[in-house]
């Protein structure tokens, strides 16, 4: 089949399967919803194996919008970008969706699950595929929508609730920054939002548009508009708050969502625009600095975390601060490099400690667990694999792309180089205490005793991850699978950021397994890290100043107008007329004779003064 | 001297006393007494009236009839009025104009 | 001199028609209307309507105003207490009045034919009158150079308007009748 058929069975086959899963879910049972959902993600992973090194092509799907001065539709833009992003998300969603078949094999509303997995893959799929800002910002709404829905799977629990809300509620602040990038864009351009058509607007020469001649300061709002969006998607400080909270969705579900694709969409997008954000060299420089302010912020936090998966979406956290700085100091391939390694060993580390976590019968405390290296091999195996990637260690894929946003940083910004080098030694900190403390010394509690190996469902995709998790940032892997080809050239001081590197995974790991071996409960106690930073509590406040001052005002303004104007005064109107009127029937006969005089005087006026005028 | 003007400035006064006799008084024969004044005040006016317009030499006697006919029409008027009062009081007791609110509403 | 006669009297009737709306007992009130009465009678007289201000001291001051006195006295009205609350009509009534008087001020200062004074008879010409051919009495009056108010009144009265005249004179009769019945008492009430 053609490349524009096959873009449109990827785009739209889990949409179909969504909808299909609502409508028969209360005729059929879950085995056929359940099957629906996992040969859905089957068929999308091998179309978008088959589309893996094709020619760069663009489409349209659907004619969405076509009106004098907006012209926008449902499109695709197939490149190395696009087709390397859809492998991972296909891949990793097919693996997601067959380890849930394990997971969630006691949950009560398993259809719902797998149609919300289905939901969010046409979501982020139209993300990766969007050849314009508009189709881009539907679905990425339609992917907060997703994430809702599977956060909030357990939303009898009212902590699920809240996190959901929390999740939907930061990143639509968000993403009216991204709004107001788009709508800059669109006014600057005269009504272009294609990606290649802006580019074209942009470009220098004969056929510059409207968006060279644009000011600085238009490009600049432009720029930090959309950097908004991805602040929100991908959990950048200070719109970093739901991602911990969003925890309390099931394991699967961070490990897709919140791992691997939703929020490096936040990171794909910047690269996309990237051509856009390097017209700013302000917004550079600030997406460069909260890139790396949240890497160690976020590090800073997970020393002190004791939840599984808190820690981990702690990590996902600083690395994706990474991400965003790379994109800021002009290195977008290195971030888009690292996106793509992060998203397997990330997706890997939570899938295993899904393992854990169903290993010790739903026990996420790390101070509750403890030998599970001898009780669970395979999945300490993979975790550990998985934990080394993410440190860094030389050979494995993290390492290398960890290595190409260090020497970025090296040569661009002093300062920003030792910050990410100090959060490089907190990760592989953090790390080797959370992996120390779980796995080895003894079993603290009775159910890890009695841990027992997952079954093989949920162990094979642990297994063919960790492959990954070794091999992806080599050559012969790269290239066809790779999202973008890095740059070959390291520029100068490239031996001095690998022996940077290389030092503070070493003293990380060397000081987090001295600090932990064989202790029972923690010995660091910083407050400080473990509330994280108290920053829930100060948007708490925030949010009930301006509610509070909200509802004086409104409450002011309608006990003046809405009660006074509109309730009130008629009332008061028709008391007071009412009385004159009834002043006028008293009976008394003094009052009848003063009304006649008063009409005679009139009469009398009227006869001798208004009419002889006329 | 004395024109048309003064006589009927005269009649105004005295018109203008009976009606705020008629207003301001509680006794219901003042009242009445005050309503006699304003009676005789429009009698004045027209009498004036007759004896500076004289088209054939004589003062203009139609508007002295019609002062005859008020008159009549006064005196009967008082004579039913007052048989009212009589029974009036006889209801009530009181010739206080505040006793008789029967018009109310 | 005619002119202070004019005021003299004038002031008389507006004295005492004042004094009718202050006087406290309704007796005194009476006796103000009357005095009143006469003043304007002499107001009349001044203005050659002789017949006509006789009527006013014979039927109103002797008639009607008696007639308020037998009422009165029958009924047994003491003078009016000064009440509290009695304010409103009081000031309603002032100012009534006053806004009256200014009115008639006004209309008299633009009222030019009113300005002129008392024209003179021209009692010769009136005896030439066609209509008063056959009326020897009044004629031969004019001829002497007196006006023959009555007289002339009379003529006006029986030749111009006769059906008025049967008109009032049922009228005062139905006024009769309804004083006779409304001052009857009930039958019941006598017999209990």
């Amino acid at each position: 089949m053609n490349q524009q058929s096959a873009v449109t069975l990827i785009l739209l086959l889990p949409l179909f399967a969504a909808f299909s899963i609502l409508v028969l879910k209360r005729f059929v049972g879950d085995f056929v919803c359940k099957t629906i959902s996992v040969a859905s993600a089957f068929i999308c992973f091998v179309t978008s194996c088959i589309l893996l090194g094709a020619e760069p092509v663009t489409g349209t799907i659907l004619t969405f919008i076509d009106v004098p001065g907006l012209s926008a539709d449902i499109g695709f833009i197939l490149d190395q970008q696009s087709a390397g992003m859809m492998f991972i998300v296909t891949f990793i969603g097919l693996l997601v969706h067959v380890y849930s078949l394990g997971y969630m094999s006691e949950d009560e509303s398993q259809s719902r699950f797998f149609g919300s997995l289905s939901m969010f893959m046409f979501s982020m799929t139209g993300i990766v595929l969007a050849d314009n800002l508009l189709m881009m910002f539907v679905f990425w709404e339609l992917v907060g929508l997703s994430s809702y829905l599977l956060i909030g799977h357990w939303f009898e629990k009212p902590s699920a609730a809240e996190a959901a809300k929390k999740a939907f509620l930061t990143n639509r602040i968000g993403d009216f920054g991204f709004m107001i990038g788009i709508l800059t864009l669109f006014a600057a351009s005269n009504g272009e939002i294609s990606f290649a058509a802006l580019k074209e607007s942009l470009s220098a020469g004969s056929t510059s548009g409207p968006l060279h001649d644009a000011p600085a300061w238009v490009m600049t709002l432009a720029a930090l508009g959309l950097f908004m969006g991805a602040v929100g998607k991908s959990a950048q400080v200070p719109l970093h708050v739901w991602l911990p909270d969003a925890m309390e969705g099931p394991t699967p579900v961070s490990a897709l969502i919140h791992a691997a694709t939703m929020v490096a969409a936040g990171v794909y997008m910047l690269v996309r625009v990237s051509f856009i954000l390097v017209e700013s060299e302000l917004a550079m420089q600030i997406i460069a600095g909260i890139g790396g302010f949240t890497a160690l912020f976020a590090a800073l936090m997970a020393v002190q975390q004791n939840d599984i998966k808190r820690i981990l979406a702690y990590s996902t956290l600083s690395q994706l601060g990474y991400m965003v700085m790379a994109v800021g100091l002009g290195a977008g391939e290195a971030g888009m490099f690292h996106l793509y390694t992060h998203a397997f060993f990330k997706a890997l580390l939570f899938l295993g400690a899904g393992a854990v976590i169903y290993a010790c019968h739903h026990e996420q405390d790390i101070w509750k667990m403890g030998g599970l290296r001898k009780q669970t091999p395979a999945t300490f195996l993979t975790f550990a694999i998985g934990t080394l990637a993410l440190m860094g260690l030389p050979g494995m894929s993290g390492f290398f792309s960890k290595e190409e946003i260090l020497g970025a940083a090296h040569h661009e910004c002093s300062w920003l180089f030792w910050s990410s080098a100090f959060t490089a030694l907190l990760t592989s900190f953090y790390m080797t205490r959370c992996v120390v403390v779980a796995f080895f010394g003894k079993a603290r509690t009775e159910h890890a005793s009695h841990a027992h190996e997952a079954p093989m469902i949920m162990v094979a995709p642990l297994l063919l991850l960790s492959i990954f998790a070794i091999f992806s940032g080599y050559g012969f892997f790269s290239g066809r699978l790779q999202a973008m080809v890095p740059h070959a050239d390291h520029g100068e001081g490239h031996t001095f950021v690998m022996a940077v590197s290389i030092a503070a995974v070493v003293i990380g790991a060397g000081l987090g397994f001295f600090l932990y071996n064989g202790k029972d409960k923690d010995p660091l106690n910083i407050k400080l890290f473990a509330n994280k930073f108290y920053i829930d509590e100060i948007y708490a406040f925030i949010v009930k100043v301006f509610q509070d001052g909200l509802a004086w005002l409104v409450t002011g303004l309608e006990s003046i107008f809405v009660d006074g104007l509109v309730a009130r005064l008629p009332a008061a109107i028709a008391c007071r007329v009412g009385k004159t009127a009834r002043a006028m029937q008293s009976g008394q006969l003094q009052g009848y004779t003063f009304a006649l005089g008063l009409g005679l005087l009139l009469a009398i006026y009227l006869v001798s003064q208004v009419l002889p005028r006329h | 001297m004395i024109t048309l003007n003064h006589y009927l400035l005269v009649a105004g006064v005295l018109f203008a006393i009976g009606l705020a006799g008629v207003v301001a008084r509680r006794n219901i024969l003042t009242i009445f007494m005050c309503l006699e004044m304003m009676l005789s005040a429009a009698n004045l006016t027209l009498v004036a009236f007759t004896r500076f317009h004289t088209p054939v030499g004589v003062p203009d006697y139609s508007a002295q009839s019609l002062v005859f006919f008020t008159i009549t029409v006064a005196a009967a008027e008082v004579a039913v009025g007052l048989a009212i009062i009589v029974a009036l009081f006889r209801a009530r007791q009181s010739v206080s104009v505040e006793s008789v609110t029967k018009l109310q509403g | 001199m005619p002119s202070l006669l004019f005021y003299f009297f004038a002031a008389i009737t507006l004295l005492f028609g004042a004094g009718v709306v202050l006087a406290r007992n309704p007796v005194a009130s009476a006796m103000s209307l009357v005095v009143s009465f006469v003043g304007l009678a002499a107001l009349f007289i001044s203005l050659d309507a002789y017949f006509i201000g006789t009527l006013q001291i014979l039927v109103y001051a002797g008639a009607v105003m008696v007639l308020f006195l037998f009422i009165i006295m029958l009924l047994d009205i003491k003078a009016e207490e000064l009440k509290k609350g009695n304010v409103m009509p009081i000031v309603g009534g002032v100012f009534l009045a006053a806004l009256f008087t200014f009115q008639v001020v006004t209309v008299l200062d633009g009222f030019k034919a009113g300005d002129k004074p008392l024209p003179a008879l021209d009692l010769a010409k009136a005896a030439e009158a066609p209509e008063l051919a056959k009326m020897p009495s009044i004629t031969n009056d004019l001829k002497a150079g007196s006006l023959p108010d009555a007289k002339l009144m009379g003529l006006t009265l029986f030749k111009d308007y006769p059906l008025h005249l049967q008109i009032v004179g049922l009228l005062l009769l139905a006024g009769t009748v309804g004083v006779v019945v409304l001052s009857k008492r009930d039958r019941k009430e006598e017999e209990a």
